[in-house]
């Protein structure tokens, strides 16, 4: 018997954001921004990261000024109520999508370095059913794992960092700062998408037990990812230099296996990078499963939400196996998310904030009816 | 909730006390009493004549055996009986001064109380007290005269420590709260007394400090233990099962232990404590893993010796959970991944194994639980010697026969010695039980299915709460609550342990004022 009282707080808040965020992007950053930008992927986190920060403090904003409130009843209050149901369903779509994706290339990396002869479908089948228990334990428990796995999953990380730094060779960042304005605004996609996830704090909103101070600790969160994202990016570059890394498809995972003790008992780190990046991505994909099953539990308004997490198995596991190869279905993830991001992220928040602040200046000057 | 109202909800308090009031006649009472005791034979009745011209009857009624013979005879029917002759009555009338003459000038004994029906007087009568029936008087006297042989109080075999205290609980339910009220003088320290089961009838006692202790959690354990509705309460591992918070669970929720110091301890950290009556094991909630790992001994210990064995428990505790299941992973699925040398003598080592690693472990896995459960079983002297033989026998014969490599043994023999190196034994045997779920889970997913496992476990772990306190606290609050973790791996020394835990009362959390550093020159950095 639990007392779901079902209250998160502002540092399980903030662990579940670094941790959701980290898990999209952390994998394939390195490659991504050095084909588009060269050595300059760290100016381009940076202005991303500057970016995701305004965005989410828009999102944040939004999030303390309804406190209690779920995020369809703040769509419903804002912009009327048939609007809440479409945009509700939509964002259910679009995180269940973003997670199949993330589920399909979390089952690549585990088939290619952990187990090869066994069928992908066993690996997406078994890291969905995990998340799906996760799901259904509820947002407190989410909670109390990701600031568990926080420090668990980042000391390592950050050791493994300095270790890699070792071998590298800062001059392989040079030359710096050579792209233009316009590769930028069309790389730009590209750092957004690894920063994904922070969004689910507009549907978490409703769980922080001080959502007056939410504004704080989720930029702090997002601050967090963007000097890990650069050490990342730094680290990577300095040791393969712009070229090797964009061929490289897991860049972080050859980053890491370029570490070795010899004489330990460890001799190389590649099964511990392994659990490590296991946790990592979980803590992604549990918590997007967890937005798509309130969501879902909003728009049927049932009484308890976690009767979503088992149905939705299907559909994952069918979503994820989509794409004959990787490439493919990376082709289909940034199509997918092309089309729906800026919605999830600009279009809505943007919208409810014109919308209160109208609602806001009408209330001034009087006007009870609003 | 479901279960938890399937179990305990819907039916209401059956109506079953039916009240006598005690007749006048002395007679008809006795007879109301042994028609009640009927072929209870261990039942003594004494039937004497008082006064100066034994002109009163009484009636002494007690159960052979759970009754103070000694203070009957000498301090009830010798002041009775004989005393009370040596006395001239004051000349009123004494019929009807009898009571107030027995109370207060005759009967030399502690502890009197009356009762008005003979159902109570019955149950107390039944718990070791004395009736005292009086002729023409319609109202009980019940003597305090509770005296059974009991255990005398012993060092707990559960939970020896090196150093520290050695007085353990007994099976006695007043001399186990006297243990605890020793250590703690203070009128804050509250006994609840209720009594638990429909036909036992057995004593439990709720203590707390009262100013320490979260209310919550007291009202919380309260109310579960009124909604126990069962007939008898035989250990408190009875009442732990019906109160705990998830019954699915391979984790203990409630901390036992046999230790008066660990129960005062927790007391002073704002927890709850259960006594109940025969059982030497007393409960204490809110538990947390992190409580479950700690051995009383830490605090008395030096804190940087402590803190080294507390970082050797939790590495005990993970690896007896998850050594073999990682010899499974490597060994079937990514040989790669250990050192080359290491990887050789492993292939050489299992060349003449027939069996898949899994079963190999599990084997032995199994060989060892066995070994234990025999030993536990066992007399003292004889579990010793099957565990040598066990343990050097077996493991010897069957690496010589080929059927399991040498490693495999050093890693059972590991984690075997591990598991008894975490303080709680029914912590430690969830993590044996964990233990056969890792193997199964390497066996079929290799390092990928271990990492599973960990995640159920952790999972399972950080949904668990024990009476409103997160299991796993203050591991997944540290941010928070950063001087929490000060009791956790590690002991920070005693001095800079000023707080107590967050699930006490704000109000009383700072435990200490520490004038030594100001005598020792030590500047604060507050």
């Amino acid at each position: 018997m639990n007392f779901n009282n079902e209250k998160v707080s502002l540092s399980q808040m903030g662990s579940i954001l670094v941790l959701t965020m980290v898990g999209t992007g952390i994998l394939t950053l390195p490659r991504s921004l050095a084909e588009a930008v060269g050595t300059d992927g760290w100016l381009l986190i940076l202005i991303g990261g500057a970016i995701c920060i305004g965005l989410l403090f828009i999102h944040s904003y939004i999030v303390k000024s309804f406190p209690g409130k779920s995020y369809m009843e703040i769509i419903a209050c804002n912009l009327s109520k048939p609007v809440s149901y479409v945009v509700t369903a939509l964002l259910a779509i679009y995180f269940i999508g973003l997670n199949a994706f993330l589920i399909r290339i979390f089952s690549e990396v585990v088939k290619m370095f952990l187990l090869l002869r066994t069928p992908i479908e066993v690996i997406i089948f078994s890291i969905v059913l995990m998340a799906a228990y996760l799901a259904r334990q509820g947002i407190e428990t989410l909670g109390r794992l990701a600031e568990l796995l926080l420090p668990l999953i980042l000391v390592p990380s950050l050791i493994l960092f300095l270790l890699a730094m070792v071998g590298g060779d800062i001059t392989n960042l040079l030359p710096a700062v050579t792209t233009t304005p316009k590769e930028i605004l069309e790389a730009l996609p590209i750092v957004i998408f690894s920063y994904l996830g922070f969004d689910i704090i507009l549907i978490f909103g409703i769980y922080v037990n001080k959502p007056n101070k939410v504004i704080k600790s989720s930029t702090k969160a997002l601050v967090f990812v963007v000097l890990l994202y650069t050490i990342l990016n730094i680290v990577t570059i300095s040791t393969f230099g712009e070229k090797q890394t964009t061929h490289l498809i897991w860049p972080t995972i050859s980053l890491f296996k370029t570490i070795e003790f010899p004489g330990l008992f460890i001799e190389n780190v590649e099964g511990f990078v392994m659990a490590l990046w296991v946790l990592i991505v979980f803590m992604s994909i549990a918590p997007l499963l967890l937005v798509a099953t309130t969501l879902l539990g909003d728009l049927f308004t049932v009484r308890d939400n976690k009767y979503f997490a088992l149905p939705l198995l299907p559909l994952l596991y069918f979503i994820a196996l989509l794409g004959d190869s990787l490439a493919e279905a990376y082709a289909y993830l940034e199509k997918f998310i092309n089309y729906t991001a800026p919605f999830v992220l600009v279009i809505i928040p943007v919208s409810i904030l014109i919308s209160m602040f109208i609602r806001r200046r009408l209330r001034r000057e009087g006007n009870t009816n609003v | 909730m479901g279960f938890w109202n399937r179990f305990f909800g819907g039916k209401k308090k059956g109506e079953d006390t039916v009240k006598t009031v005690p007749h006048k006649s002395i007679k008809k009472n006795l007879e109301t009493i042994k028609e009640i005791m009927t072929d209870c034979d261990d039942i003594v009745y004494r039937e004497v004549e008082i006064g100066t011209q034994n002109e009163f009857k009484a009636a002494l009624i007690y159960v052979d055996g759970m009754a103070d013979k000694m203070l009957l005879n000498k301090f009830v029917l010798n002041n009775l009986m004989v005393s009370s002759r040596m006395v001239e009555p004051n000349g009123e009338n004494i019929k009807n001064q009898l009571y107030k003459q027995l109370k207060d000038h005759t009967l030399t004994v502690t502890e009197l109380s009356e009762v008005e029906s003979i159902e109570e007087a019955v149950g107390f009568m039944l718990s070791g007290e004395t009736i005292l029936l009086l002729d023409n008087y319609n109202k009980i006297i019940i003597v305090a005269s509770k005296g059974f042989s009991s255990r005398s109080i012993s060092e707990p075999s559960t939970e020896t420590v090196i150093r520290g205290p050695r007085d353990g609980f007994t099976e006695t339910f007043r001399v186990n709260t006297t243990l605890i009220r020793r250590r703690i003088r203070d009128s804050k320290l509250k006994v609840k007394s209720m009594q638990i089961g429909k036909r036992s009838k057995t004593d439990v006692a709720v203590m707390y400090i009262d100013d320490i202790v979260n209310k919550g959690i007291l009202k919380e354990v309260n109310k579960r233990l009124k909604m126990i509705d069962i007939d008898t309460i035989l250990d408190s591992g009875y009442i732990e099962q019906l109160i705990e918070d998830d019954w699915t669970s391979p984790f203990p929720q409630i901390q036992n232990t046999e230790r008066p110091d660990v129960t005062a301890s927790a007391l002073y950290e704002g927890r709850v404590a259960i006594v109940v009556d025969n059982s030497p094991f007393v409960l204490l909630v809110p538990a947390t893993i992190n409580a479950m790992m700690q051995s009383s001994e830490d605090y008395y210990e030096r804190w940087n010796i402590a803190s080294a064995v507390r970082l050797l428990r939790y590495f005990a505790a993970t690896i007896s959970l998850i050594l073999p299941s990682l010899y499974v992973a490597i060994t079937s699925f990514h040989p790669q991944m250990i050192p080359t040398q290491l990887a050789l003598v492993l292939a050489v080592n299992r060349k003449t194994v027939p069996f898949p690693a899994i079963v190999e472990a599990l084997i032995m896995e199994t060989t060892i639980e066995l070994l234990r459960e025999a030993g536990v079983r066992l007399p003292g002297p004889i579990g010793a010697t099957i565990g040598i033989v066990g343990g050097l026998v077996i493991g010897q014969a069957a690496v010589e026969a080929g059927i399991v490599a040498p490693l495999m043994v050093i890693i059972v023999a590991v984690t075997a010695i591990a598991s008894f190196a975490v303080p709680s034994y029914n912590v430690a045997i969830g993590f044996r039980l964990l233990r056969f779920l890792f193997i199964f889970a390497a066996g079929f997913l290799g390092l990928y299915g271990v990492m599973l496992a960990i995640l159920l476990v952790l999972i399972h772990l950080c949904s668990l709460k024990s009476f409103n306190v997160p299991y796993l606290s203050p591991f997944v609050n540290y941010i928070d609550e950063s001087g929490d973790l000060g009791d956790t791996f590690i002991r920070v020394p005693l001095i800079a342990m000023n707080n107590r835990n967050a699930h006490a009362n704000d109000k009383q959390r700072n435990r200490m004022d520490d004038k030594r550093k100001e005598y020792f020159g030590i500047e604060e950095d507050k």
